[in-house]
Order: structure tokens, then C-alpha cells, then sequence
């Protein structure tokens, strides 16, 4: 059998498989299905400083290849996390996990980290400035690389814990945020977050979500995520986790080939909630017939 | 809860707009009235939740309208394997009984083990459906049958080509009464018609419909309620509505909530 195991800053995972944030809440939704050990790590869902009731109903639609999602970052607020979710979680999972962080000012990012760092069950912070649902925050981050270097050192002064920062696909010069982003201290990036877009109800002609936008996921962005993916890594040195659509092993096999050193398994989640111990047997066999006998050999295969 | 593949063993148009499955699991289900299966749709991204209205040993009854795109596809499944996750939810309760509270249930709708009803009318039960949110129904009439309880349903459909479930609900020892928009009558009016205001309730049904018999009712009840789902069990937040007590994801913590619990507006 490959050897699946792969070292990230701050984190060493058994395997390169992390459910996504906010598609496997904060790690105990999916325990009828599987043991959540099985996973790498976990992304939990997008937290804030304060409590967050989310948008309004309804929050999902459908297209084809994917998903669409309006979510708003529902949540109980960082500090409920820590007291209540914590103590529940350290009671199955033996792991660390990546405290996904959302806010609307620097000040709160970077309290809102300065929280969750302090907890032992967090391995890394990964600083969502890439949420398309919530108006006049999220996303306004991720767009122009100033401000994200901006709340990114301010959340790297709160503690010693390594800071991934979550790219969105909705940054016009990503390649240019992604190196802004390491000059300005990132331990890694995940790309990306999803990709926004709509559905119109063709009876009514109005839109389907009631946020009007929402973000598209699932296996119809992978080739996008992909893209980017090989577009950025040769241009960063600082680790990438892949994240857009991954479904199947062989999806997990290109991603890291386009130079991930882990993949983020988001929408699969929701369809198959078997999906990670499915995909890591799928991963085992395809290495098998590839004659690889450690992960770490395909990484950024594709430049070399 | 499991995740399973099922033998489709039936499926035939029972109304214009509505379809029967018959499904039987690789593996025995313990399903209660109210929960449902995330079914898997060939050819659709998300899985579509549909409640249990049947059980035949460990063979389960869907009825399913073909409302849109997926639905109309599972209509055309006329045998093979479908994949489902289930049972999901919490169920409805009974007078009485209450196997999902007093279990302990963390944020199961109904309460936290406080629900009884007045004793007197612990005997008797109003339920109350219209259209296809009589489905769910059917399976709760058939338990509460036979724990004993005095039943009375009112069903209320479009009109007399779509009604649904007449035969069943005849065979059950209940009164059923079913009335008709096309006859300028509807479930609410026929409750209050009726006297049945006092009576401890469990209802689903259009939003409108459940709303009017949320302020008809004098007694305490239960209602199943529909969001659009992205997982069916608790990971996404795709489902949550404003309760009383804060958000509450309809698919791991509902549908079925208590009258007090919900907040009408956000569903709306
Ligand atoms: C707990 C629960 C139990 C249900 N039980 C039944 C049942 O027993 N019989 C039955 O016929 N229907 C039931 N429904 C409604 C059923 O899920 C929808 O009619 C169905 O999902 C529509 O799918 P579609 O592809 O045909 O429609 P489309 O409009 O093409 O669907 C597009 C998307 O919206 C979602 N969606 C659309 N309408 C609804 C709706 N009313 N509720 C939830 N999601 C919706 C779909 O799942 C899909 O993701 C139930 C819904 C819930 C939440
Ligand atoms: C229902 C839903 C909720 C999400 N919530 C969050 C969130 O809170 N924070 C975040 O950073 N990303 C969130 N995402 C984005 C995913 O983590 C992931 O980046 C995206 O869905 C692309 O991956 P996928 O195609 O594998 O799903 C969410 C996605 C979905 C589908
Ligand atoms: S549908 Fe995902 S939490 Fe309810």
C-alpha cells in the first residue's frame, strides 16, 4: 500500500483528504457514516466573533455538474465553539483541525483567531476571505490583495499556529493575491473557495436564492479550480491545498499532480457522506496501478 | 441512519401528479412517522427528500409528486437500485408517547422532553394534511391507530382526481373526512367547522395551510415542515429556520417542529 502520509506546515496528515468547510459542520454530522479519524484533518465550518443566523430561505439550488449555496456562514460564534462544540468534538477526534475564520473588519478576524488558536484541537487557522454570501465582508477580503495582507498579518500576530488563507476565484489577478499573500506571510493557501453564480426560477423569472447569488460547487468547477491550481503553484512556494469539485481519487491524483500538497473535499460530502473512506480507497488503488509507492512523488508531477 | 441501496419493487402513478414506490432495503430500517429518505437522483447533483407514508414488514411506501426535474426522473424508475440515506429526521410524536424526547434526542424539535399533552385529550389526535403533505401522514394515522389513540383526519386536496390515500385511510379504524378547494372547502375551515380546535394536532401540508391552522388552533401540535436540503443530515446549514429557541436545521433537528417553536416568517 502507498504511503498516504504528507507534512504541511504546522500539520502532519495521515492522508492528503480534509472535508471542506462547511460541507461536514464541525466534524460530527458525518460519525453514522464513518469515523471521522479516517479523514487527514477537517475544515470546520466558517466561524465568526458573533454568533450568525445566516441568510434566508432558501439557501440551496441546484445546477447541473453542481450545487449552488447561500449559506450566509451560519454559526454559533467563536466563543460558543470553544465552550460547547470543542469539548463534544475532542471526545471522537483525536486530530487537529483548521479553524475556518470569516469576519467583517480586520479587528474581528483577528480576535476571532486569536480564540480558536489558543484551543489545542486547532491546528491552523485558515482565513476565509473568500465567502461570496455575505455582503460587505467575506469576500471584499479576497479581492484586492492589500486588505487581505492586511487582515493576514494582523491574524498572524494573534498566535504561533499556521494561517492558510482561503482564496476566492472572484479575485480578478489571482496569481498576483496568491503572491502578495505569501510575501505577506501565509504558512499555505487553499484554492478555492467557490465560484459565484445564480439560478433564475424559469416559472417566475426571479431568482431561486433568496440572496439572489450564491457560490457554485461540486465536480462541474473542477477543471476551473484545476486551472488554477496549475497557474499559481509554480509561482508560490508555500504549500497549495486544492479544493473545487474533488469527487474521486483520480481527481485527488490530478490536483496534487497540479502541485497541491492536499485536497479539500467540499460538495462530495453532501452527496456521498461516505465520500472520503470511499476516495481513499480510490486513491490507494490508482497509486497501486500507477506503481507509486509515496504521495509526496506526485506532487506538482506535472512540472517536472 | 444509514446510507443503503434499495430494490425498486413498484412504482405506479397513483393521481395525475403523484407516483407510488415501493422500495425494499438492503438493510432493515426502524422508520418513525415524520422522518424521510434523501433519495439519489441519476442524473441530479443533490438528493431529494421524500417522507416514508408505508411500511410493509421492512419494505417502505414513498409517494412522491413529480413536482420538477428530479422528481419527474424518479417517476420513470420503474425498477433497478436507487441509493437513499435514511430514515432522517426527527418524526412525529404521539400523545403519550414520545419515542424521540424521551430518549433524549439532542435538539429534537419537539422539546426537550417537556411535551405533554392536557391528559384528557391524551386519547385523541387531529391530524390534518393537504395535498402531498398528507403523505407523511398516513404512516403517523396507521401508529396512532394502533396505539390506541382516537383519530380524526382531515385531508384536504385540490380536488377529487388528485386525493390521495382513500383507500387506506378506509381501511383504518379513524374518521377520516376529505374536502376539496374545487368544492369551496379546505382543511382549516373544516377543523373549525368541525370543533376540533382543542385537539392536540399533527399536520402537514402547503405553507399557507399550516399557517392558517397554526392560529385555528387552541391545543398544542406538531408540524412537518419542507426547506430545500443540501445534505438531508446536519452538515451544510443549506435548511435552517429561525425557531423560538434559535436556528434549527429542518433535516437533523425537524421537520417536524411544535406550534410555539416556529418562526413563520422565515419560512416563508
Ligand atoms: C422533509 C421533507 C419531506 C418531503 N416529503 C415528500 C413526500 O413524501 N412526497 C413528495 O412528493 N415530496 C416531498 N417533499 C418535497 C420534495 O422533496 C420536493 O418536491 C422535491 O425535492 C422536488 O424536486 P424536483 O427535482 O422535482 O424539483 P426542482 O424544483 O427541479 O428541484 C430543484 C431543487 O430544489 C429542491 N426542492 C424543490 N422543491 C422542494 C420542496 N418542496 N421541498 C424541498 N426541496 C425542494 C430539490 O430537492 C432540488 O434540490 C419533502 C420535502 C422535505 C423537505
Ligand atoms: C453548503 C456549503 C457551505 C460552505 N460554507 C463555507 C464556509 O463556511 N467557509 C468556507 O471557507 N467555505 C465554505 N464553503 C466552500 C467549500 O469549503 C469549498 O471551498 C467549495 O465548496 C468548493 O469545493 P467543492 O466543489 O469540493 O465543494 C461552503 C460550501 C458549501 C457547498
Ligand atoms: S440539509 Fe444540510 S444541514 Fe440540513
Amino acid at each position: 500500500m502507498a504511503e498516504l502520509a504528507v507534512k504541511l506546515p504546522g500539520m502532519e496528515l495521515k492522508n492528503p483528504l480534509i472535508p471542506a468547510s462547511g460541507t461536514f459542520g464541525y466534524g460530527m454530522d458525518h460519525l453514522d457514516f464513518f469515523d471521522v479519524n479516517e479523514c487527514g484533518s477537517f475544515s470546520m465550518k466558517g466561524t465568526t466573533l458573533e454568533p450568525r443566523e445566516g441568510n434566508a430561505l432558501p439557501r440551496i439550488a441546484e445546477c447541473a455538474g453542481g450545487m449552488l449555496n447561500a449559506v450566509g456562514l451560519q454559526n454559533p460564534g467563536a466563543r460558543e465553539v470553544i465552550e460547547s462544540v470543542f469539548p463534544e468534538l475532542r471526545k471522537i477526534y483525536r486530530g487537529k483541525i483548521f479553524a475556518n475564520v470569516s469576519g467583517f473588519s480586520v479587528e474581528e478576524y483577528a480576535e476571532c483567531a486569536r480564540l480558536l488558536a489558543a484551543e489545542d484541537i486547532v491546528g491552523a487557522i485558515e482565513l476565509n476571505i473568500s465567502c461570496p454570501n455575505v455582503h460587505g465582508g467575506g469576500m471584499s477580503f479576497g479581492t484586492d490583495p492589500k486588505t487581505a495582507a492586511e487582515v493576514l498579518r494582523a491574524v498572524k500576530k494573534t498566535s504561533d499556529k499556521p494561517v492558510y488563507v482561503k482564496c476566492t476565484p472572484q479575485c480578478p489577478d489571482l496569481p498576483a493575491m496568491c503572491e502578495a499573500l505569501e510575501e505577506a506571510g501565509a504558512d499555505g493557501l487553499v484554492l478555492l473557495n467557490t465560484f459565484l453564480g445564480m439560478r433564475l426560477d424559469y416559472r417566475t423569472g426571479k431568482p431561486v436564492l433568496a440572496n439572489v447569488t450564491g457560490g457554485v460547487s461540486g465536480p462541474g468547477i473542477f477543471p476551473l479550480a484545476l486551472q488554477r491550481i496549475y497557474q499559481i503553484s509554480p509561482r508560490v512556494s508555500i504549500p497549495i491545498i486544492g479544493c473545487g469539485g474533488v469527487c474521486s481519487g483520480r481527481d485527488v491524483i490530478e490536483m496534487m499532480s497540479a502541485g497541491a500538497s492536499a485536497v479539500e473535499i467540499g460538495t462530495s460530502n453532501l452527496i456521498d457522506p461516505m465520500s472520503v473512506p470511499r476516495i481513499k480507497n480510490e486513491l490507494e488503488a490508482a497509486l497501486e496501478e500507477l506503481g507509486i509507492d509515496d504521495i509526496n512523488e506526485i506532487i506538482g508531477r506535472a512540472f517536472k | 441512519m444509514k446510507i443503503t441501496d434499495f430494490k425498486i419493487l413498484k412504482n405506479e402513478w397513483v393521481s395525475p401528479d403523484c407516483f407510488e414506490l415501493s422500495l425494499e432495503p438492503w438493510e432493515d430500517l426502524d422508520v418513525r412517522p415524520g422522518q424521510f429518505l434523501e433519495l439519489s437522483v441519476p442524473g441530479k447533483t443533490l438528493r431529494r427528500p421524500v417522507s416514508v407514508c408505508g411500511r410493509d414488514g421492512r419494505i417502505l411506501r414513498l409517494c412522491v409528486r413529480a413536482a420538477g426535474e428530479g422528481t419527474v426522473i424518479l417517476s420513470g424508475l420503474k425498477n433497478g437500485v436507487i441509493n437513499a440515506i435514511g430514515p432522517l429526521g426527527n418524526g412525529f410524536s404521539l400523545p403519550g408517547k414520545d419515542p424521540c424526547c424521551t430518549s433524549g434526542a439532542a435538539g429534537c424539535g419537539h422539546g426537550s422532553g417537556m411535551y405533554k399533552e392536557g391528559s384528557a385529550a391524551e386519547s385523541r389526535l387531529l391530524i390534518v394534511g393537504g395535498g402531498i403533505g398528507c403523505a407523511p401522514l398516513l404512516l403517523l394515522a396507521e401508529e396512532a391507530v394502533k396505539a390506541g389513540l382516537e383519530v380524526t383526519a382531515v385531508f384536504g386536496f385540490r380536488d377529487r382526481e388528485h386525493a390521495l390515500f382513500e383507500r387506506e385511510m378506509k381501511a383504518l379504524a379513524l374518521r377520516s373526512i376529505y374536502c376539496f378547494d374545487s368544492e369551496g372547502d379546505d382543511a382549516v375551515s373544516v377543523v373549525r367547522r368541525e370543533g376540533l380546535t382543542d385537539l392536540p394536532f399533527r399536520a402537514c401540508g402547503p405553507l399557507p395551510m399550516m399557517e392558517g391552522l397554526a392560529s385555528a388552533m387552541s391545543s398544542d401540535g406538531e408540524f412537518s415542515v419542507e426547506t430545500r436540503m443540501g445534505c438531508g443530515f446536519g452538515a451544510c446549514m443549506g435548511c435552517s429556520i429561525r425557531t423560538v429557541s434559535g436556528m434549527k436545521r429542518v433535516c437533523k433537528d425537524g421537520p417536524v417542529f411544535r406550534k410555539g417553536e416556529i418562526v413563520w416568517q422565515s419560512l416563508r
